[in-house]
């Protein structure tokens, strides 16, 4: 009973992980690969400034998403979990995942609707007098950047706003008895009760984003490309198949460091 | 003091939920642009773009491939993911905690290195590109979650009334359909809800194992080729319409139900 | 004359439409370890929110020590609460725990470490400060819990049903500890729990609670022997209700007929009133003995060896009512038994309400 599920599995996910990696040891050659076993791919890799810049990109522009996200995110969870009533909590909750059924495309795509030249914010602009021209605000870092926080902050809306709801009011009151200020108390006893929510959060955001090519292919214009970019380019333009299975073993690597560091400081601070 | 913090409050709330509403409000009003392009001043409204879509044959084909993927990937796996949850709940297996982190391993990977390993695999064994090695690719990210979903609902109780069960003398098969199939519906609705949800919307995959017969978000990523056009805004508008429409349906007649 | 730890002054308190407290006058003295008894729903817990400083009276005044602290919020007040979840902060471990308060106050980490070490060796703990709340049993972290609320030398501890979590070995051995400590400390202690007979054990007062009024107040032995209303009556344990018109009244003296015998009991009522009069089964007996009288004739339709008595429900046919009685362990009556049934009219308690 459990055979055919776990045979599902190897086939096409454990076996392609695996071709993946062997791919990533061999060379792409004209037509043909060299099947035999070497690191020039990775080498290629440190090397090549268009390869590793686009890594550095990648994390830079995740770390800023996920920074800014939790930063935007925390508030509203917040408000909504203490400050609005019970009875409307879960239509604001729901509220706020509405924009968000649409196809995820459809919504990065509408963020060029927004912000480029002629959009939504550029005529906004030109009605107030502030500029002559249509402005672009889009095809660069910034655009994917906004891009990646309006989907994130309600991901970690949701996840921040789970474990606060969760909370016992019992913490906040033995708190308050023993002369602990609103602020005191938010800092010495939500934060830290609230991190699990947190961290989930942030980590779900780091590896959604980096591994995300949409947003970054509508709305990030081409003068900077991100890895999952990369790793298109090198199957539809150069059907370099060994180097794009390279530029995904560097990407799952990422991914486990920060999983590890995200799973030993969750057992740190064991609830 | 108390009033200064509820307007602040108030303002912040307003703003997120103005930003997070913009690109859809805009997405959705200038869907109905009597012009070429959805950008302000705002000359609608129109529904040409709307029956523009549904004449586009492509379009169309698409729309159904992703309700047809969207199904039979969905349904395979739940009945995987559902067989594999049972015996790992029921029986004691020799490396079960193994087995357990090997079947909801995927759902720790990135969907494009999923696709790309797919992609490079079928092309070294010959397996074509088409809407079958879609739905291969979406049973791969969504059996680990029916299978988390559903394992997580196997617990004492339930394996209890089994065992009353088969002391009543049901075999195997009849405990499974007669009794845990019954007794987990929730869960089994969920998990396949879920899993048509990922599915429908799934780009990465379906982008690069597909050729001539696609899905609809890879259709709309080519509409985009043409850059900002009404035509876009319409579907994204139907899209979440339907979407809309389809959650209400949930909450209102199968969940009142459930609860009454 | 010393002035009181506690003064509820006219308290009322209103949810709404729903009256959860109405027109409390309670007095508490300094030093004394008062519960606050009642079933859930009758208002002791709200008005320990009251004075703890967690709910705003809708009327009324709370003064402790004679200070209005009515407006003031739980955390300046000179009050610590245990609370029935214990409320431990699950990320820190027992000294941050047990620390948390002194540290709010701002004491330096010296004394602060001083002050814990001595109350976890109170509470009989002090290997445990560098545990995790998780690690600790049920008993364990009650303990902490009151260990964290005492080393801020409050001005009254509150406890809102501490011993309710513990199953019934460790909650009696819990609430010989808690009058030990409290004799210790002497800081006055205000308990809440709806079970009656942890109250008896631990309490110097007695104050019984329904329905959002006071029922009655009493050290443990008045409160039962000599319950002020029906209610508290049929809280305090077991009970036999009667009920009678009173023939004649003299001075705190009156005579009730009831359908069996009459009654002379202590009491004031207005002849041809109607009134009640509790019996305990305790003070049933199946034997005439001095001081007794004849009460009822009865049948037995109900026997159970309960360890240290034997009880049974005795049927009396001419009033068709049901009598609990206590038995002792040898003495056996079996369903179908006919029984007598006496009673020293001392024992007997006047209810008017």
């Amino acid at each position: 009973m459990l055979t055919p599920a776990l045979l599902w599995t190897l086939a096409f996910f454990i076996m392609p992980l695996v071709i993946m990696a062997t791919y990533s040891l061999w060379e792409r050659a004209g037509m043909t690969l060299v099947h035999s076993l070497s690191l020039t791919n990775y080498e290629k890799f440190f090397d090549k400034s268009y390869f590793i810049g686009s890594l550095v990109n990648s994390i830079e522009v995740t770390v800023i998403v996920t920074v800014v996200s939790v930063l935007l995110a925390y508030p509203l969870a917040w408000i909504l979990a203490e400050r609005v009533p019970r009875r409307w909590q879960r239509l604001a909750l729901i509220l706020a995942i509405l924009p968000f059924w649409t196809s995820y495309v459809v919504r990065s795509y509408s963020w060029l609707l927004v912000l480029s030249e002629g959009g939504i914010i550029s005529n906004f602009l030109l009605d107030l007098g502030l500029t002559q021209n249509p402005v672009s605000f889009a095809n660069n870092r910034g655009a994917t950047v906004v891009g990646f926080v309006h989907f994130f902050v309600m991901l970690l809306t949701l996840t921040i706003y789970a474990n606060l709801a969760q909370l016992s009011p019992s913490y906040r009151k033995a708190a308050a008895d023993l002369g602990a200020g609103p602020m005191r108390i938010f800092i010495y006893v939500i934060l830290p009760l609230t991190m699990p929510g947190i961290m989930v959060g942030a980590f779900l955001t780091f590896v959604l984003c980096i591994g995300d090519y949409i947003t970054p292919q509508i709305l990030g214009g081409n003068r900077e490309l991100l890895l999952p970019q990369t790793m298109m380019l090198q199957i539809s333009r150069r059907s370099d198949f060994p180097m794009a299975s390279a530029l995904a073993m560097i990407l799952m690597a990422v991914v486990s460091l920060v999983y590890i560091a995200c799973a030993r400081w969750l057992k740190l601070d064991r609830i | 003091m108390k009033a200064l913090r509820n307007v602040s409050a108030a303002l912040y709330v307003m703003l997120l939920y103005g930003f997070i509403f913009l690109p859809v409000l805009v997405l959705i009003t200038f869907s109905f642009q009597e012009s070429r392009l959805p950008v302000p001043p705002f000359d609608g409204p129109s529904f040409k773009w709307y029956q523009a879509i549904l004449h586009d044959r492509r379009l169309m084909e698409a729309l159904s491939n992703s309700v047809v993927v969207a199904l039979l990937s969905s349904a395979a796996s739940v009945v995987l993911g559902f067989l594999a949850a049972f015996s790992l709940a029921r029986f004691t297996l020799p490396g079960s905690r193994f087995l357990q982190g090997l079947l909801t391993a995927p759902l720790t990977v990135s969907y494009l290195i999923i696709a790309m390993g797919l992609l490079i695999t079928f092309n070294e064994f010959g397996v074509p590109k088409s809407l079958l090695a879609i739905g291969i690719g979406h049973v791969v990210i969504n059996m680990p979650l029916c299978f988390a979903i559903l394992y997580s609902q196997m617990g004492e109780h339930q394996h209890n009334v089994e065992r009353a069960a088969r002391d009543l003398g049901a075999g195997e098969w009849q405990v499974i359909f007669l009794i845990s199939v019954p007794m987990l519906w929730p869960a089994l609705f969920a998990s396949f809800f879920l899993s048509i949800t990922f599915s429908w919307d799934e780009f990465i995959i379906a982008f690069m194992v597909s050729k001539f017969d696609v899905t609809l978000p890879v259709e709309i990523w080519s509409m985009l080729r043409s850059g900002l056009n009404p035509k876009t805004n319409a579907v994204g508008s139907l899209v979440f319409l339907v979407s809309f429409v389809l959650v209400l349906f949930l909450e209102l007649i199968v969940f009142r139900k459930s609860r009454s | 004359m010393t002035v009181p730890a506690v003064q509820f002054l006219n308290i009322g308190m209103r949810f709404g439409s729903l009256a959860a407290l109405t027109n409390i006058n309670l007095s508490i003295d300094e030093g004394a370890y008062v519960v606050l008894l009642g079933p859930s729903g009758g208002g002791k817990t709200t008005l320990l929110n009251i004075l703890g400083g967690f709910l705003q009276p809708t009327l009324g005044q709370v003064k402790i020590y004679g200070n209005d602290v009515t407006d003031i919020p739980a955390a300046k007040r000179p009050t610590a609460t245990v609370f029935q979840d214990y409320a431990l902060f699950p990320h820190m471990n027992v000294a941050s725990n047990v620390a948390f308060g002194l540290k709010m106050r701002k004491l330096p980490a010296r004394e602060r470490r001083e002050r814990v070490d001595r109350m976890l060796d109170m509470v009989g703990l002090g290997h445990a400060d560098d545990l995790k709340v998780h690690q600790l049993s049920g008993g364990q972290r009650q303990r902490i819990a009151l260990a964290r609320s005492l080393v801020v030398k409050p001005g009254v501890l509150l406890l809102d049903e501490p011993l309710g979590a513990l199953d019934m070995k460790l909650r009696r051995q819990m609430q010989g500890e808690l009058k030990e400590i409290q004799a210790r400390v002497g800081t006055t202690f205000v308990h809440v729990t709806h079970d009656q007979e942890e109250a008896m054990a631990i309490a110097d007062t007695i104050v019984v609670m329904n329905n959002g009024s006071i029922e009655d107040v009493g050290i443990p032995e008045r409160v039962y022997l000599k319950p002020g209303s029906r209610f508290t009556a049929n809280f305090m344990g077991e009970n036999n209700i009667i009920k009678g018109r009173v023939s004649k009244s003299a001075g705190d003296r009156v005579a009730v007929e009831t359908g069996h015998a009459t009654l002379q009991v202590a009491g004031t009522a207005a002849v041809d009133d109607r009134v009640f009069v509790s019996i305990r089964p305790e003070h049933l007996h199946v034997n005439p003995g001095e001081g007794r009288i004849s009460l009822a004739e009865g049948r037995v339709i109900d026997s159970g060896f309960l360890g240290t008595h034997r009880q049974c429900t005795v049927w009396v046919e001419s009033v068709e009512e049901s009598f609990k009685i206590r038995l002792t362990q040898t003495q056996i009556l079996a369903p179908g038994d006919t029984v007598s049934l006496y009673v020293d009219p001392v024992d007997a308690v006047l209810l008017t309400d």
